[in-house]
């Protein structure tokens, strides 16, 4: 009797109840890349400070029995935070929203100059439960809303073509994809951050370079060679290509692996080195008989061409980057780490002390292989 | 085929099925906050306190073959003092059934279902709980042991998927910490150990008593390790300031996970399923235990009579607290301090109180 | 009751007993040369060997030139009856009874009743015979590499199948009657000095408490004597291969052969044995292995797929990756139903297939598989009922739930499939988790005469290696023991 009772309730309650997080999965919008835009004309508000873009694909366009052309479809509004825009976005969609997929964020340049509100949109994604945190960030150069709609009408991975080109910098150096998660805790160790540029030239978006963020705020952009330069010194080298004029001709060198060694320490002042180690093989030389590269002595030749244009570059990064006095490269990380005693110390003065720490870089550069002829 | 004995792999299975459970979720994250990088030291600090406490229980049990824990302590303490001790246990038991399934309410409906409402996780729950929690031991131990490699699996899973994009210089600085701070590290590392209190029902059960010494604390090294890998991958993949900000950074881990390359995205789902497995298997242990006691103090056969009407009281005291940051204070807290009389100071004075009558009786 | 002296009154109250039994003969026949004794023999037209009748019972004894009052003091035997049995009978097997019920039960079982006038006790001849189907291929469990040879309805040829496989004087064999009006036959096989003697026990026990009125199947027996009736699980396994059974004899088991039907019975059955086929034992071991781990992944495949489709397009689209998301939301434009609704209902119509092609017989029933699948399955996506992804998922769990070994293990957990649909249409992923728990609890509790049914999943067995022999299959050269749970007496095989 009592196993029926039990039988019995169990069924009741399965029954009775609703299925509350039931919704069909074509009923749902899966928003893709979301932008935010600082909304100029109402400065200071707080209800209205923000104009949120969403873009998410027409599911009707995707598949083999697609029926529609447009690929995606871009919805913006005013809006006091990206979640808020999702419900004042409900009364022009058919679907709810689901952010489970969200890939891209881009920020607007003007968005950048303020610190309060970048702390709020972080920890409002920080927090949330409904986004992923590999988000990938990039800024815009310009506003978000104009990239995105840019990018509207063009062919589309599922994934989206901005979040493909981004996500994995393994074949080019030439910007610095940044999730969520990393974005944060750059904040939390060092302050400052490194994130894609994404700028509109012709019609269509490329990312080059980056963008500093310190403290929160837009500090300066970086451009191409130097972002590739500050992947060296962070250990992240990647297939690169690099030009180098040797005795008048064009060398062309890809890279393929490439080691970082840093280190800080404190001797009359803070003192760091930089070590790097590339490996790679020669790309393009000439066709001229009396130039081959298969002899070691050339070799070496271009291997220390090679080597001063890096280490050149390097440098003058490097200044700048003491300029600017943001520590992308990970010293003040690297000593937090590995010198604690030392760095407890001189934390709350990095500010002044980074701009004048001497630096000692050496490159090391391999040539491997020479490709398939001499 | 015997009645009444089980192995001592189902010993162990169930020791290690039942402590691993809530406490997996948070445990980096709340030594993160008070030991910072060294909140590994607590880990094994913690497991390492546990291992005389499973040697006096292996010697109180060799002192009085083939009797449970029940009869001993009556014997030893007498009726009426045994019989307090009894009831703090039962109480203590239904609060952390309840402090364990309003956790892991709240973990469901963050991260799987929003919106349906946590009573009815919870009952739906309690009630799957119940089909088993009213069989013998050795059932428990079965299912214990077809849980165990599971539990272990989800353990590799986690650190496989993690290994990719772990970032093994989160770890440093070590050797950093507040060494003041250690005890409260070890408290909290304690309290994630709840649940071997299952080893006081199942010990004399055991069909080869010489070996079960060792094979428990096989498990409970098992265990140790398991949340030291929950730790080092939580504290890889965060860094040391976004570790203290995750309320449940174990799965936050999975979450990050992104290989697109591999086609593995949002595993966060997985492991969410897995771990209602081991949650499931940590809450009719301890769910046994209350109605076995129960059942002692009312001198019933069998426990059975008092599983189904533990389910409201565990229901009302698990919705007790408003939100999650009460539960944690008020429940976490009660739990931590009636953990230590429960599982330290007991079996001391069991123990004692055992030596003291042998004594008397030889003499 | 007893037979009286005279023949004529035995005939007369068999002929009430067997009133309106028109296929009962009664050949009356006169004995011997000089003095006729009259004697009569019974039996059912159709249940006994004719020809075995007629020239090894009538022919010898209407040659016999036994006399009742013969005297001679050189014969050995004075009594009528064990004079002509050991003298004139030619039949095989002759017994003597004086019971007339059981006489009744003899004959209704088809041996033949020997009642010869002025003798206290009556003759049962040997004569079973009846029409069978031969040795044919067991048609539920066919192998590429293996013996053909499948049980047939009668008892006795398929114990005979069974013997020639354990030449062993260990190997034995108890008979039993079970049902009160079916009195069906039934043999319990087990080698002596391999099985476990509380299993054994405990067959027996269960078997003679049985208080029913027919066995139809054995089915009908597997059903009174398993653990829990209530379980959707099989806890006795049944084979029509006698290969299957002698197999399991050696591993400790207990079988059990019923008369009417082909199908045997092997006690115990645990997970372990309810995933291997006896052709797991006729291929190589590398292939095999891969082959049982494919059966458990059907397991779970037959029983979670529907459900799993249901929870993570209904609740939970951000589980999977992007790409497939977007796919799948795509496939599911204008579909009119939710995809609980479109789950249940192919689900149903799978069923509705099934059973129709099973009992349509011969060349229609596999065009209607054909037909069905093409026309339920294609048109329903041409028409834009039912996503095609729906109709993979669920023509993948049908299949699945087909490569298991065990037909009634299959059938079981296509039961839980639809509870767990109904479970993931209303908790999603956790209603599925809920389900899943709640079978591993069950399967803990469950025990199969003594011995636990997850065996040896849960533990029994472990350490001694009987994964070696269900999870995967290890080479037989390291099959040394027996497998542990049935604690055989014999531990070793090689």
């Amino acid at each position: 009797m009592r196993r029926k009772l039990l039988i019995m309730s169990i069924i009741s309650l399965i029954l009775m109840s609703g299925c509350w997080d039931k919704e069909e999965i074509e009923q749902r919008l899966f928003v893709t890349d979301i932008g935010i835009d600082l909304n100029e004309e109402a400065k200071g508000s707080d209800v209205d400070r923000l104009i949120v873009t969403y873009q998410y694909p027409n599911i009707n366009a995707i598949g083999k029995n697609a029926t529609e052309e447009q690929r995606t479809y871009l919805i913006s509004t005013i809006s006091s935070s990206i979640f808020q825009a999702g419900r004042e976005f409900r009364n022009r969609v058919p679907f709810p929203f689901y952010y489970k997929h969200v890939k891209v964020l881009i920020v607007g340049e003007s968005l950048l100059k303020e610190e309060e509100l970048v702390r709020q949109i972080l920890d409002e994604l920080n927090r949330d439960t409904k986004t992923n945190k590999k988000i990938m960030i990039l800024v815009a150069e310009g506003k978000a809303r104009d990239i995105l709609q840019a990018n509207y009408s063009e062919d589309q991975h599922t994934d989206g073509v901005i979040y493909s080109s981004v996500r994995d910098n393994r074949s080019s150096a030439r910007f610095t994809p940044k999730t969520l998660t990393d974005f944060i805790s750059d904040f939390d160790i060092s302050n400052t951050t490194i994130v894609p540029r994404i700028i509109l030239e012709n019609g269509k978006f490329k990312i080059s370079g980056g963008c500093i963020i310190k403290n929160y705020k837009f500090l300066e952009w970086v451009d191409e060679k130097e972002n590739r330069v500050i992947n060296f010194m962070n250990g992240e080298v990647n297939l690169e290509t690099i030009d180098v004029v040797h005795n008048d001709d064009l060398i062309i060198y890809t890279i393929i692996r490439g080691d970082t060694k840093k280190d800080a320490y404190i001797e009359n002042g803070v003192k760091a080195s930089i070590n790097v180690e590339i490996e790679g093989y020669l790309q393009g030389y000439t066709m001229n008989d009396k130039k081959t590269a298969y002899d070691n002595k050339v070799l070496l030749e271009m291997e220390n061409t090679i080597e001063k244009e890096i280490k050149a570059e390097m440098e003058k990064t490097i200044d700048k980057l003491q300029e600017i006095n943001a520590d992308i490269i990970g010293i003040g990380e690297h000593m937090s780490k590995f010198h604690p005693r030392d760095w407890e110390k001189i934390q709350d003065s990095w500010d002044n002390i980074f701009p004048e720490i001497e630096f000692d870089v050496t490159v090391n550069v391999h040539i491997r292989r020479t490709g398939l002829t001499k | 085929m015997q009645r009444n004995t089980i192995s001592n792999q189902h010993i162990k299975a169930l020791l290690v099925t039942t402590i691993i459970g809530v406490g997996m979720l948070s445990l980096p994250s709340e030594l993160a906050m008070i030991l910072e990088n060294d909140g590994w030291i607590a880990i094994i600090l913690a497991g390492l306190m546990l291992i005389p406490f499973l040697i006096i229980i292996d010697k109180l049990f060799s002192m009085f073959p083939n009797k449970s824990i029940f009869e001993i302590g009556r014997e030893v303490m007498g009726p009426t003092i045994f019989g307090i001790i009894l009831i703090i246990q039962a109480i203590y038991t239904i609060i952390v059934l309840a402090y364990t399934v309003r956790i892991f309410g709240e973990v469901i409906k963050v991260y799987i279902l929003e919106t349906t409402p946590i009573e009815v996780i919870i009952i739906t729950m309690l009630l799957a709980t119940a089909y088993l929690s009213r069989s013998k031991i050795e059932v428990l131990g079965r299912m214990a042991v077809m849980i165990y490699p599971i539990i272990i699996g989800l353990v590799v899973f986690l650190l496989a998927v993690t290994l990719p994009d772990m970032d093994y210089t989160n770890i440093f600085p070590i050797f950093n910490a507040d060494y003041k701070q250690l005890p409260r590290g070890i408290m909290t590392a304690v309290f994630s150990y709840t649940g071997y209190e299952i080893i006081f029902l199942c010990y004399n059960y055991s069909d080869d008593n010489k070996n079960t010494l060792k094979y428990v604390l096989r498990g409970l090294i098992v265990v140790t390790c398991v949340y030291l890998i929950v730790f080092f991958t939580s504290l890889s993949s965060f860094g040391i300031y976004q570790l203290k900000r995750e309320i449940w950074p174990s799965v936050a881990v999975v979450k990050e996970v992104n290989l697109p390359g591999y086609f593995l995205e949002n595993l966060d789902g997985i492991m969410l399923a897995i771990w209602v497995i081991a949650i499931y298997a940590s809450l009719t242990s301890i769910f046994y235990i209350g109605g076995a006691v129960l059942s002692n103090i009312s001198k019933t056969k069998t426990h059975e009579l008092f599983i189904l009407p533990l389910i409201p009281i565990i229901y009302t005291v698990a919705l007790l607290p408003d939100n999650l940051v009460q539960t944690n204070e008020i429940m976490a807290r009660i739990i931590s301090y009636a953990a230590i009389i429960a599982r330290v100071i007991l079996p001391i004075i069991i123990f004692i109180s055992a030596i003291i009558r042998k004594r008397r009786s030889r003499a | 009751m007893n037979i009286s002296k005279k023949l004529k009154e035995n005939i007369e109250t068999l002929k009430s007993i067997l009133k309106d039994c028109d296929d009962i003969i009664y050949r009356k026949i006169e004995i011997g040369d000089k003095d006729k004794t009259k004697a009569c023999l019974i039996f059912v037209d159709g249940l006994v060997d004719k020809s075995l009748i007629s020239e090894y019972a009538i022919q010898v004894l209407l040659q016999c030139t036994e006399s009742k009052d013969n005297m001679n003091i050189n014969m050995i035997k004075t009594n009528f009856l064990d004079r002509i049995s050991a003298e004139s009978i030619a039949v095989h097997d002759v017994k003597e009874e004086e019971d007339l019920d059981k006489i009744v039960d003899e004959i209704l079982v088809g041996e033949t009743a020997l009642l010869v006038d002025n003798c206290k006790k009556g003759l049962i001849l040997s004569s079973r015979g009846w029409p069978t189907r031969g040795i044919a291929e067991p048609e539920t469990e066919t192998v590429v590499r293996g013996p053909r040879d499948g049980f047939g309805e009668t008892m006795r040829f398929n114990t005979a199948l069974v013997r020639r496989r354990i030449r062993d004087p260990k190997m034995k064999l108890k008979a039993t009657k079970v049902g009160r009006r079916s009195k069906t036959d039934i043999a319990i096989v087990y080698i002596e000095d391999i099985v476990n003697e509380k299993i054994l026990q405990e067959v027996m026990k269960r078997i003679d408490e049985i208080d029913i009125d027919s066995i139809g199947e054995s089915s009908t027996l597997e059903a009174l004597i398993e653990d829990d009736y209530l379980s959707p699980f099989p806890q006795i396994e049944s084979t029509e291969r006698p290969d299957a059974v002698a197999a399991s004899l050696y591993e400790g088991r207990v079988g059990i052969i019923v008369d009417n039907t082909p199908f045997a019975l092997i006690v115990p059955a645990t997970l372990g044995t309810l995933f291997q086929s006896t052709e797991d034992y006729y291929s190589r071991w590398p292939i095999t292995s891969v082959i049982r781990i494919i059966r458990i992944i059907c397991a779970f495949l037959s029983v979670l797929a529907p459900a799993l489709y249901i929870a993570i397009s209904s609740f939970h689209p951000g589980l999977i990756p992007t790409v497939l998301t977007f796919y799948l939301a795509a496939s599911r434009v204008n579909v009119p139903f939710p995809v609980v609704i479109e789950a249940f209902l192919m689900e149903i119509t799978i069923e509705i297939l099934r059973e129709s092609g099973t009992r349509i017989a011969g060349p229609i029933g596999s065009t209607i598989g054909i037909v069905g699948g093409l026309i339920v399955g294609q048109a329903a996506v041409e028409a834009g009922i039912v996503s095609p992804l729906m109709i993979i998922i669920v023509a993948i769990t049908t299949m699945a739930s087909f490569a298991l070994p065990n037909y009634q293990w299959a059938s079981g957990l296509r039961i839980c499939r639809f509870a767990f649909m109904v479970l993931a249409a209303v908790l999603g992923l956790y209603g599925i988790m809920l389900g899943v728990v709640i079978l591993f609890a069950h399967f803990a509790k469950l025990k199969s005469f003594g011995v636990p049914f997850a065996s040896p999943y849960s533990g029994l067995g472990i350490k001694e290696g009987d994964l070696k022999d269900t999870l995967i299959k290890a080479p037989l050269q390291r099959l040394r023991f027996r497998p542990k749970f049935t604690f055989p007496r014999d531990k070793k095989r090689m």
